[in-house]
């Protein structure tokens, strides 16, 4: 973009993260909307002034006619309302999103089918959505990479999120720099909210696909899994000591536990895309083994799962 | 997570319209932000937030519908922050302080540097703090930068090579 020179590159960068980091520990207040505009409220002064100056019998009828015109601001559409029946509010909708993400499209809200804008991605994609009603939800898009199906809306209340990656580091990325559409088809039943965010240039986590493709680590049980906050991973069936690879942004924790105490949770310390190994021994119990990851929302992280053998 | 993909068949194609409360709940941080680098004053800064969201809610029913509106909220708050700076120094508005915070950070050689050029930030123009900011920090082309400062890519450029002068001058005589 600019030609600059390493060393204030450097000292620039270290400013832009100083006030970015400023930034993320304000408290913002919350934007109020003003019954009246103060620009309204000096016109009718004003007037009032005149009109009680100039013609007296006329004061009457002109004070009617500023009262008509000064009860209430115009309402916008889609104006600052509490999130429809069922629906989490947008700030609750897009908190847990990373924080090393932003968003390229805000909240948008509608029921049944509808085409989202088209967008053109980098780095890693991130989105988020909610539905309420008793109907299926499904979001497809133009690439095959993108998408989630088979989503049921049961009542109220039913979030779920999806996070890809776009960068190529693996040199075949079907997304990167190519205009993206996204669709939501749903039962017209359905009301639904959505938000999409990128992580922009540079993906935030050493990608542990590289791993798999040297062919050193097998066999798989998970293959390698993006996601933030706390989410389930697919449930594996191992039949040896397994070994879980894994990596994560921010400075909170990680947990990995088993909901049905098949294997004994452990909990790690995320240091800005650190990424370790956790071994849990083989369970004592035949059966596919559910693997849950607890970490703070906003927290990226990604990981796979394989077999030890030897 | 579902990484599967659904064949769409429907054929409507309705595009869902923003909220407002959807758009401030997105874009506040955003501008903060901006408005921080440029401004370099929290109070100021929230000030350039609030008046931004108060012209998109004036202007809602006609910008919900476009497709602009992050970019149009960012011209918005860019020119608030430029037009402010200004208001502000004609009016003999003191030097703000150089900002302190307490255990902001624990690498002090780190935190140094970060003052050092801070300080000579601060004293650039807020048209080069925002040239910079909007070209260094979020990448746009100088076209783009022209459009957000409202003034000509030929002004941008001039904005950019004095404030980054400065800020290499400055600091190679510390």
């Amino acid at each position: 973009m600019i030609d600059i020179d390493p060393r204030l590159d450097s000292e620039l960068r270290g400013l832009y993260e100083h006030i970015e980091a400023e930034s993320s520990s304000h408290a913002l207040p919350g934007f109020e909307v003003p019954g009246t505009t103060p620009r309204r409220r000096i016109l009718s002064l004003i007037a009032a002034v005149a009109s009680v100056a100039v013609v007296a019998a006329g004061v009457t009828v002109f004070a009617t006619e500023l009262h008509s015109r000064t009860v209430k601001p115009p309402a916008p559409a889609g104006s600052p309302s509490a999130a429809p029946p069922g629906l989490v509010s947008a700030a609750e909708l897009t908190a847990g999103l990373p924080a090393v993400s932003h968003i390229v499209i805000p909240v948008l809200r509608g029921s049944g089918s509808a085409s989202l804008p088209t967008f053109t991605p980098t780095g890693m994609l991130f989105i988020t959505w909610d539905c309420a009603g008793s109907g299926s939800f499904a979001l497809s898009s133009t690439t095959p990479s993108v998408g989630a199906s088979g989503n049921q809306c049961v009542g109220s209340g039913t979030q779920g999120d999806f996070v890809s990656q776009v960068s190529p580091i693996d040199g075949k990325s079907a997304i990167d720099g190519k205009q993206l559409s996204l669709r939501i088809t749903a039962d017209p039943s359905v009301n639904w909210e959505i938000a999409v965010a990128e992580s922009g240039p540079g993906v935030p986590l050493p990608w542990l696909g590289s791993v798999v493709k040297s062919g050193l680590w097998w066999p798989l049980l998970v293959a390698p899994t993006y996601g933030f906050g706390t989410s389930e991973l697919e449930t594996f069936t191992p039949t040896a000591p397994f070994e879980v690879a894994y990596a994560c942004t921010g400075t909170g924790t990680i947990e990995f536990s088993s909901p049905d105490g098949s294997v004994p949770s452990t909990r790690e310390t995320c240091r800005n895309g650190w990424s370790g190994q956790q071994t849990f021994p083989t369970p004592t119990f035949s059966g596919p083994v559910h693997l849950a990851i607890n970490a703070p929302p906003t927290t990226l992280w990604e990981v796979m799962i394989f077999e030890v053998h030897g | 997570m579902g990484v599967n993909i659904s064949a769409s068949t429907t054929t409507s194609a309705a595009v869902p319209t923003p909220t407002f409360e959807g758009m401030v709940a997105t874009d506040r941080r955003r501008l903060y932000t901006l408005a921080l680098s440029i401004l370099r004053d929290e109070g100021e800064a929230e000030d350039a937030v609030q008046e931004t969201l108060l012209k998109a809610w004036r202007s809602w029913s006609t910008l919900s519908h476009a497709n602009y509106v992050s970019r149009w909220l960012t011209r918005v708050c860019v020119n608030h922050c430029i037009s402010r700076r200004r208001f502000l120094r004609l009016r003999g508005w003191p030097q703000l302080e150089l900002f302190e915070r307490a255990g902001a950070s624990d690498d002090e050689s780190g935190r140094a540097e970060v003052l050092d050029i801070d300080r000579v930030y601060r004293r650039l123009s807020p048209k080069q703090r925002a040239a910079i900011t909007l070209s260094y920090r979020y990448g746009y082309s100088v076209e783009e930068c022209a459009g957000f400062m409202e003034c000509r890519p030929r002004t941008v450029r001039t904005h950019l090579t004095r404030g980054l002068a400065t800020l290499r001058k400055e600091l190679s005589d510390d």
